[in-house]
């Protein structure tokens, strides 16, 4: 059997003393991960002994809490070693509660801040998983529904996807990557693991101080991954050093928003990446060199898969083996996936070279008045009149129109907020009048959002005629 | 009983105060392919109509299509 590319990766040779991970103003080596995983995995082994009763034949299943990047990839190495099944937790936002219901994990790790080669180690006294566990890591999304469910995934292939887009994206060529994203996140995962793979010191960026960003891009040439509106966020907010390479991955990056960063820094290399949990990471790539000439396409899918678009709904599908076993639901059942085409979800085209361009997603398509409109499209036209503003466009019921289009933008109240009357000119002179949003709202403070970070949709749209409507 | 004719007048002053006042807003005048009205003024003119007409309105009852101008409006409405 082929060596598993963890183990594979741990001990090939590595420069032990290179800088694996910083974060919180704390570096660690290569050395000190991989002693820590080593540490780790014999504290797993003699909990193993515990377990037996409660999990049978299944493996162990344990929380990784994220917030501490150098402990989490430590203990991900472990749990690997070991055999047991890794949930990625985002230990800061998310309460344990809210993963077990779906995922029943057996135990629970806490590392004091800056200990990265010992943990305690809790038993969970949740219900045992009823079963057939799949997979050796459980990525938590709470996708469109809002309720959280397991993705049964194999680490191994998540990290020969990190491998593979990182080779599209030549980051060999950065000395280092930063990233300021949880990487409890399978985009926070995918980068810290690209870093990992290409011997690149991993800069964790977040809870660090205004200065952290200057100096990390000022110690040579640091590639930077983040969502869309994170590349833009650091672009207004570094003034002399710059990102070598820029890579947005999450959500879609708007050609507005290329420009918006190549216009600020002309040198960064901006890539683009489209991925989804349930595919093991990135699933298409759009690299520098290619993006200029087409900004608004997703890219070409990544060694490994196939796309195809389907006939009858317009939906992007991708086939690969990276494809999960299957979601682990609320209520403890797990759902296999069926073998064979994964729908994406989101509605697209594949060009005569292989080249995805994504439209929306398939539910981001609703008629108004008959005529068929995506939100996607209005989002992106509002992007250079809301560069710094947080908004979004759904569809949402209305009694006359059926379904129409409304524009939720956020209110800081620092007095940057268009009137009405400006959003209407500047949508009119670009779409045509049936996109126009019929409603538009204002959200106080922020878009409400749920634990993954994404935008709470159902809860604006459930609740949109209880905002304040925009003057 | 009242006229197509006089459905159409009473449209054209329904929706003249949400076109831009410079514009001659004759029977067949492009409504939607001109820009004068878009997906948030048809909301306001469809509130507009079902006071003015004494009609109920359903869901999607008026589509894009049926706003091209005042008169395609007219027809759309007198079979209501």
């Amino acid at each position: 059997m082929a060596a598993s590319v963890v183990q594979s990766a741990s001990l090939r040779r590595r420069n032990g003393a290179a800088t694996a991970i910083s974060s919180r103003g704390k570096s660690y080596s290569v050395a000190e991960i991989l002693k820590a995983a080593k540490a780790l995995a014999q504290q797993f082994s003699q909990v193993r002994q515990n377990l037996a009763a409660r999990i049978g034949l299944n493996p162990p299943c344990v929380l990784l809490p994220s917030s501490q990047p150098a402990a989490f990839l430590a203990a991900l190495i472990a749990a690997r070693m070991e055999g047991f099944i890794s949930v990625p937790w985002r230990d800061a936002v998310i309460p344990p509660d809210a993963i077990a219901d779906a995922v029943r994990p057996d135990l629970k790790l806490h590392f004091d801040e800056g200990v990265i080669d010992r943990c305690s180690v809790k038993m969970l006294d949740s219900d045992a998983f009823i079963g057939e566990r799949h997979g050796d890591i459980i990525m938590m999304t709470s996708g469109s529904t809002g309720q959280p469910k397991g993705v049964a995934l194999v680490l191994d292939q998540i990290l020969l996807n990190a491998l593979s887009a990182g080779a599209v994206m030549e980051i060999w060529k950065c000395t280092g990557w930063a990233i300021d994203i949880d990487v409890g996140l399978m985009s926070g995962l995918n980068h810290l693991l690209m870093a990992w793979q290409f011997d690149l010191p991993c800069h964790h960026l977040s809870a660090g101080g205004d200065d952290i960003y200057e100096t990390t891009f000022s110690t040579g040439a640091v590639g930077f991954g983040g969502s869309p509106i994170q590349l833009v966020r650091m672009g207004n907010r570094l003034d002399s050093s710059c990102p070598v390479m820029m890579v947005s991955s999450g959500d879609f990056l708007m050609p507005s928003m290329i420009d918006q960063v190549l216009e600020r820094f002309p040198d960064t290399l901006v890539h683009k990446l489209y991925g989804l949990t349930e595919l093991g990471g990135r699933f298409c790539c759009m690299p520098h060199q290619f993006l200029l000439g087409r900004k608004e396409s997703a890219g070409l899918p990544l060694p490994g898969f196939r796309a195809r678009v389907s006939a009858e709904t317009g939906v992007i599908e991708a086939r690969s083996p990276l494809l999960t076993a299957g979601y682990y639901l609320p209520g403890g059942d797990f759902s296999p996936m069926k073998d064979g085409w994964f729908s994406t979800g989101d509605v697209g085209s594949i060009d005569a070279d292989g080249v995805v361009t994504l439209n929306g997603r398939s539910n981001d398509v609703f008629k108004v008045g008959g005529e068929k409109v995506d939100r996607h499209t209005i989002e992106v036209e509002l992007a250079p009149l809301l560069p710094a503003i947080d908004y979004c466009v759904l569809a949402v019921e209305h009694r006359l129109l059926g379904q129409c289009a409304a524009l939720f933008v956020v209110d800081s109240g620092s007095g940057d907020l268009p009137k009405w009357a400006e959003i209407v000119a500047h949508l009119r002179s670009r779409l045509h009048p049936r996109f126009i949003p019929s409603l538009m709202y204002k959200v106080e403070g922020a878009l409400p959002r749920l634990a993954s970070g994404k935008i709470d949709r159902e809860s604006l749209r459930s609740s949109h005629l209880s905002f304040q409507r925009l003057q | 009983m009242t006229s197509n004719e006089d459905i159409l007048n009473e449209i054209i002053s329904i929706v003249r105060p949400f076109v831009d006042p410079s514009l001659e807003l004759t029977p067949d005048f492009a409504l939607i392919d001109s820009g004068a009205i878009d997906s948030a003024s048809m909301i306001n003119i469809l509130l507009e109509l079902e006071g003015r007409l004494g009609i109920q309105l359903g869901a999607a009852d008026l589509t894009f299509e049926q706003f091209q101008s005042c008169r395609t409006l007219a027809g759309a409405l007198s079979s209501k």
